[in-house]
């Protein structure tokens, strides 16, 4: 679904002699916000060792926990062995997002412009607010103060350009007017990865940041020295960023004059939605109709802008700070959730006081895309957007569990070759279907395969029940079979093939058979006197 | 002179009477004989149609682009002589060749079709697969329940093959809405289930099956009857195909057990499906 794929290629910054100026920015970042949100919504208790994991490892780390020698990245197992008091919980970036929207409103009370660049940091112009509270030490405290106000603990730094100011927010400082580029010359390469804003752009910037290093660009400052002429070739429009960062600008030159107008798109929700999974349902439905504006018109969008319309005409706002970098419809409707949950979930104050009735989604800041990597009609075809809308429809009308989409696995039994998965999680076999699956039953394979087992009798000749015995073996010849009470005479039967699976996990030894009954033909399974009818064949 | 003209018009009625009698049959005949209804089919008519070498391609006037691929073997039974968009097809008495005919549809070259399996909960999605379904472009409702009005309009809009099994929340006027969508939406029903008002009906039957003996062997393959009766084909047609594993239904013509029943009168019942 990728539609586009890397960041707009910015343009020669306007002249060498330092004329450009980056944006005065104040950034608010609260330590292992993962942590606090998972605190804040009472998952656990504030004084523990808490940590956050995907799967793959941790992926947040309490102060308490650091210090017991747990570090982000590690594996669950080594992070339990050198703290086995560690409280582990699943990373959700919808909570992450919904803890963090009454901060976000206590900080729009000081500062009415603010971003947010990932749930735990904020991004607030610093200029006119510094000048209306006195200084930028006044802001400081008052942007502390909000932030504490709402319950959690956060610092504050200013300084010019988004790398410092991020920099300066972990060590709580403010940083002189024109004095980044220095500061930052004698900084880490691998600072410049705080500034990602999703999953995807931080890999890239790991990356690139290693590739750095290889190269023997080890500080900000080596970087810095290099000239844009020779970091574009080389490193890309990725590389490019990552350069005007070190140098203690925007990522994005500024832009005098507005290239493109705003994508915008928006919903009239009727009935108004009163719930979330309603609400999400038309969001999720925008989010790809934006997605498909800006595709289509070849653009990125620096920001995102989120507005909900309640019934009585109050109105709820949020900007999201983008880096650059295209969005999957994925990663947009994932945001426009999580902020519609923040707000729906009555967790932040300022809850709708009616149902909403309309949701707008802008993409604001646009600049044209340097690579779109999509065909002329787009990769989709028109087959897959619409019947991915109406499997959508379908599961908004009797739930998500009840749309599946089947995928392909390998197994023995006509049963285990196909795994149903919800539509929309990831198609993904459990088990590899080109593995060679010794004592497979044998196409053609049933067309009906009941849900459920359907017991049914096998008689012989003398009417006496056929049972299987040690390995598999049948006594006693099929002649009968007696399905619902309906007995059919056997014309023809082949078998036995026992098989023996998953006997480490307590699978039980069966016995399958083929059998044909005049018109009918049935792969039956047997296990000592009990058999079933595990496929019907037509 | 008035007297003549009085005749003149009578005789005149008469005959638009007539005219409109004798169109009123030919209607309920071809009703009737589209439906399946009554008709008497002998084992002669078929046999004749069936032995004489491959039957012609039924006249069609159907444009191209709203004809969807058939497996070969059925390709005589529709008046199409292919499956046409819009249409609802009743499959009874054999779901391997429902998904036969849904894969052949959905891997029409050069089309990215979708394809839906509602209300078919005990399906072998393996032997879809192995039939040729791509199951990359399908997805599955087992459990529509009683939003089945709803979930069915919803997927006409957005699939263009629909496989329906059994669905008993649908009543006949639901039946009829889908089938005005199905024409707008240029989308193909394949019903396991009866389906009153179906364009065409595939009836499976006289199955025989090989591989298998006594204790040995294997299932590899099976024969079957497959007759068709659909409007705008005045007799229904008979086929005999042999599947193969890979859901293609090869036209064998007709085996010799059939031909003995000459003059057996065959009284289709509708109500036999599924």
């Amino acid at each position: 679904m990728s539609a586009l794929v890397a960041a707009p290629l910015p343009e020669e910054p306007p002249a060498r002699d330092g004329a450009e100026q980056a944006t005065r920015l104040a950034v608010l970042w609260v330590p292992d916000w993962p942590v606090a949100a998972a605190v804040a919504e009472g998952l656990a208790q504030a004084h523990e060792p808490v940590a956050l994991h995907d799967g793959r490892g941790l992926v947040a780390v309490s102060a308490r926990a650091r210090a017991e020698g747990v570090r982000r990245g590690m594996r669950r197992r080594s992070a339990q062995g050198l703290c086995p008091e560690l409280v582990l919980i699943n990373a959700d970036e919808g909570r992450d997002v919904r803890a963090f929207e009454p901060v976000m409103q206590a900080l729009e009370s000081v500062v009415p412009e603010s971003n947010l660049l990932r749930p735990g940091v904020a991004v607030l112009p610093a200029r006119g607010a510094s000048r209306y509270l006195g200084s930028e030490d006044a802001l400081a405290e008052a942007l502390v103060g909000a932030a504490a106000e709402s319950g959690v603990e956060a610092q504050v730094g200013i300084a010019d350009g988004m790398l410092m100011a991020m920099l300066a927010a972990r060590s709580s400082e403010q940083v002189p007017l024109g004095r980044s580029a220095e500061r930052l010359a004698g900084c880490d390469v691998r600072d410049l990865v705080h500034v990602a804003t999703t999953r995807d752009s931080r890999a890239r910037m790991v990356d690139l940041v290693d590739l750095f290093r290889r190269l023997g660009l080890v500080t900000l400052g080596d970087l810095a020295r290099l000239r844009t002429a020779q970091v574009g070739p080389r490193f890309g429009a990725w590389g490019l960023q990552a350069h005007r960062l070190a140098r203690g600008l925007d990522a994005q030159p500024p832009r005098v004059r507005r290239a493109e107008p705003d994508v915008v798109v928006q919903a009239d929700l009727d009935p108004p939605a009163h719930r979330i999974d309603a609400a999400a349902f038309a969001a999720r439905r925008l989010a790809e109709e934006l997605q498909t504006a800006m595709m289509r018109r070849g653009v990125v969008c620096a920001r995102l802008r989120v507005q909900a319309r309640t019934e009585d005409g109050g109105a709820l706002e949020r900007t999201w700070r983008l880096d650059g970098g295209a969005l999957t419809a994925v990663e947009l409707t994932d945001r426009v959730r999580w902020q519609l949950e923040g707000w729906l979930s009555g967790r932040s104050g300022q809850r709708p006081s009616a149902p909403v009735t309309a949701l707008e989604l802008a993409a604001e800041e646009v600049s044209p895309a340097a690579v779109a990597s999509d065909g002329l009609w787009g990769r989709v075809g028109r087959g897959q957007a619409q019947a991915g809308r109406a499997a959508l429809r379908v599961q908004g009308l009797i739930g998500a569990d009840a749309v599946l989409s089947p995928v392909l696995q390998g197994g023995r039994s006509p049963r285990d070759r196909v795994r149903l998965v919800s539509w929309g999680d990831e198609p993904v076999a459990l088990r590899d279907p080109k593995a060679p699956w010794p004592g497979q039953i044998p196409s053609p394979l049933p067309a009906t395969v009941p849900t459920s087992p359907m017991p049914a009798k096998v008689l012989d000749d003398d009417g006496r029940p056929v049972t299987v015995g040690e390995r598999g073996v049948l006594h006693g010849m099929p002649a009968m079979v007696e399905v619902n009470k309906r007995a059919r005479e056997v014309t023809g039967w082949a078998g036995p093939w026992p098989v023996h699976e998953r006997w480490w996990a307590g699978g039980r030894p069966r016995t399958y058979v083929q059998v044909v009954c005049g018109e009918a033909a049935l792969l039956l399974a047997g296990e000592g006197e009990s058999w079933w009818v595990e496929g019907m064949y037509d | 002179m008035r007297e003549a003209v009085r005749q003149e018009s009578a005789r005149e009625r008469e005959r638009s009477r007539e005219a409109r009698l004798a169109a009123a049959q030919r209607a309920l005949a071809t009703a009737e004989a589209s439906t399946g209804l009554r008709q008497r089919l002998t084992g002669v008519t078929t046999l004749a149609s069936a032995a004489s070498g491959p039957v012609p391609p039924p006249s069609s006037t159907v444009p191209p682009e709203l004809l969807l691929p058939l497996p070969a073997g059925v390709e005589t039974l529709l008046p199409w002589g292919g499956l046409r968009r819009g249409s609802a097809i009743q499959v009874s008495g054999s779901r391997s060749v429902l998904l036969a005919l849904a894969a052949a549809a959905a891997n029409a070259p050069g089309l990215d079709l979708w394809c839906a399996v509602v209300a078919m909960p005990d399906v072998g999605l393996a032997a879809a697969a192995e039939a040729g379904l791509d199951l990359n472009r399908t997805v599955v409702v087992p459990k529509p329940g009683p939003d089945a009005p709803a979930v069915l309009g919803a997927l006409i809009d957005g699939f263009d093959v629909v496989v329906l099994g059994r669905c008993p929340a649908l009543t006949d006027a639901d039946r009829r809405s889908a089938g005005h969508r199905l024409r707008h939406r240029e989308a193909v029903l394949l019903s396991g289930d009866v389906w009153p008002g179906a364009h065409a009906v595939l009836e499976v039957g006289e199955r025989s099956w090989f591989g298998v003996g006594a204790g040995d062997g294997v299932l590899t393959g099976r024969e079957a009857t497959i007759t068709g009766y659909a409007r705008g084909l005045g007799q229904p047609r008979q086929v005999r195909v042999r599947m193969g594993a890979d859901g293609d239904l090869a036209p064998i013509g007709v085996d010799a057990r059939l031909s003995q029943g000459e003059g057996e009168i065959h009284e289709l019942d509708l109500a036999r499906a599924g």
